[in-house]
């Protein structure tokens, strides 16, 4: 494979790691504009103690989900709290408030940034991508899954039903959290250098873009999704300055037919169905 | 007695939405409780599913007070709530909705006979089960909202307004299913607009105004008084 052909890969992966971090959350309503901040932790913190400690990887890369999803249990609570645009301003906050605290801390580098010295390549970061995707389309299959959905949908209904909304969110987004976690441990390990300047409220917003690009409905989305946002940009990459206005036109034109993403459960269904030719389409029934 | 309500009190802020009202109901009954919109039959309802808390007053359920009990505590002793509007989780699929149902279960042996005994009596639901709960008819999602309820392994099945924007004849299936699963010894608390539907299955039935219990009997004595009569039933 080039070195090319794998950047724009690992680039993806990374990217689709994050959107899972996003989708996640998001599928119980939860819109977090702040997993750059989350990334950051996950990415320093392995680093650190992969750096100082010289503890062998697995070990550094899973402390890194677990100190990542700490945080964010400890700050779903009071986030949880917030409704709609609150909520994303408060995300939003988080991450920046993530970057403030790191670019002050001199053991890592400060605003000088933090060499990883532990390289880990395409084939770890595409197998941990894999069990991340197939985790999150386990999860979404199971009762927490639906509750999660339910939730989306109408949440004094989930409630009625017994479903601890409080509870599930949580966990969605500390889940979520521990995601962005190995994201941003992979990160630092694949690069070799953090900086603070890597993990921006535009790096969330663009994930956030990736997961509502894909759809939020279903665990496919996020794979489309961060596509999209991933791959399209290389395609365009010969019509040299006008490649982006020709990616913004496609994301436009996307969201103009698609408003729901491009994977939903509409969608999903209907493929279903295709294959089931005994099962009566929707047609048909009325 | 399988349900005792005492000077139960609901309020928001300084508005009092139950005003002191005490309800008897026995097992295997059922209970109407009708009046007008803004009345304070759904906060009453609410109180009963634990999803507003009473000012004042106590609720019993079989012997044991249920006061202070949360939602999913009420659930697990049978207490189940089909809400107003039927509120049907339109993006999840008829499946989902009716899994929905069965969330609280601990016992969940039996749950996909019990989901194939739904989709046998109600075949349009079975046809689209794995379609999104929107394509559903009024009348299909008031089944399915009823279904989803009878998942929870209900004891004392409370329903808002069951008929609301129901054609006639969808009104009377659905309430033909209400007597059906009262026959099979499902406890009753309905809550209605249509009082001459809701007296026809009733065994006992409230009227509300503001809050307040103003008339209270058997079904007969109710549907024989000429204040209600004239007030509800259209002379």
């Amino acid at each position: 494979m080039s070195g090319y052909l794998s950047g724009v890969l690992v680039a993806y992966l990374l990217n689709l790691i994050i959107a899972y971090a996003v989708f996640l959350p998001g599928a119980g309503g939860i819109l977090n504009l702040g997993v750059a901040g989350f990334v950051a932790i996950g990415a320093y913190a392995s680093a650190w103690l992969s750096n100082e400690m010289e503890w062998p990887l697995a070990v550094t890369i899973l402390l890194s989900m677990g100190v990542s999803a700490l945080i964010g249990l400890a700050i779903s609570f009071p986030i949880l709290r917030t409704r709609g645009v609150y909520m994303v301003l408060a995300t939003i906050a988080f991450g920046e408030v993530v970057v403030g605290l790191l670019i002050n801390v001199e053991a890592i580098g400060g605003a000088a940034g933090y060499p990883v010295f532990e390289f880990i390549d395409l084939p770890v970061i595409a197998l941990c991508t894999l069990a991340v995707v197939l985790f999150v389309v386990w999860l979404m299959s199971t009762r927490f899954g639906l509750a999660l959905r339910a939730i989306h949908d109408d949440e004094p209904v989930a409630a009625l039903f017994g479903v601890s909304v409080r509870g599930v969110r949580v966990a969605a987004f500390t889940i979520g959290a521990a995601i962005a976690g190995l994201g941003g441990a992979l990160y630092g390990h694949h690069y070799a250098y953090v900086d603070v300047i890597y993990f921006t409220t535009l790096v969330s917003i663009y994930t956030l873009l990736y997961v509502l690009i894909g759809g939020v409905q279903t665990p496919w989305g996020p794979i489309v999704g961060a596509a999209v946002f991933s791959l399209l940009p290389e395609l365009f990459r010969g019509a040299t300055e006008w490649r982006y206005v020709f990616f913004a036109a496609v994301i436009i034109l996307i969201m103009a037919v698609r408003p729901e993403g491009i994977i939903t459960r509409a969608l999903l269904l209907r493929l279903k169905r295709r294959g089931t030719i005994a099962a009566p389409t929707k047609e048909a029934a009325q | 007695m399988l349900l005792e309500l005492d000077n139960l009190h609901v309020r928001y802020g300084r508005t009092e939405a139950v005003n002191g009202v005490s309800l008897k109901q026995k097992e295997g009954e059922i209970v109407a409780v009708l009046g007008a919109n803004g009345a304070g039959k759904s906060s009453l309802l609410k109180a009963l599913a634990g999803i507003v808390t009473p000012a004042s007053g106590t609720i019993r359920y079989d012997g044991e007070d249920i006061t202070k009990l949360r939602v999913d505590q009420r659930i697990d002793r049978g207490i189940v709530l089909v809400p107003e509007g039927r509120r049907i989780l339109i993006s999840l699929t008829v499946e989902e909705n009716l899994q929905l149902g069965a969330h609280q279960r601990a016992d969940r042996s039996g749950l996909n006979d019990e989901i194939a005994a739904i989709y046998d009596q109600f075949s349009n639901l079975k046809e689209r089960r794995h379609m999104e709960a929107s394509c559903l008819s009024g009348g299909e999602q008031q089944m399915l909202a009823i279904g989803r309820a009878m998942l929870a392994k209900p004891r004392l099945m409370m329903l808002d307004e069951p008929s609301l924007g129901l054609s006639p004849l969808l009104v009377q299936q659905v309430f033909s299913l209400i007597s059906e699963l009262n026959t099979g010894g499902l406890s009753i608390l309905l809550i209605e607009q249509n009082t001459s539907m809701a007296l026809s299955v009733a065994n006992h039935a409230l009227l509300f105004e503001l809050g307040r219990t103003v008339m209270a009997g058997t079904a007969e004595e109710l549907t024989k008084d000429d204040v209600l009569r004239q007030a509800y039933l259209g002379g």
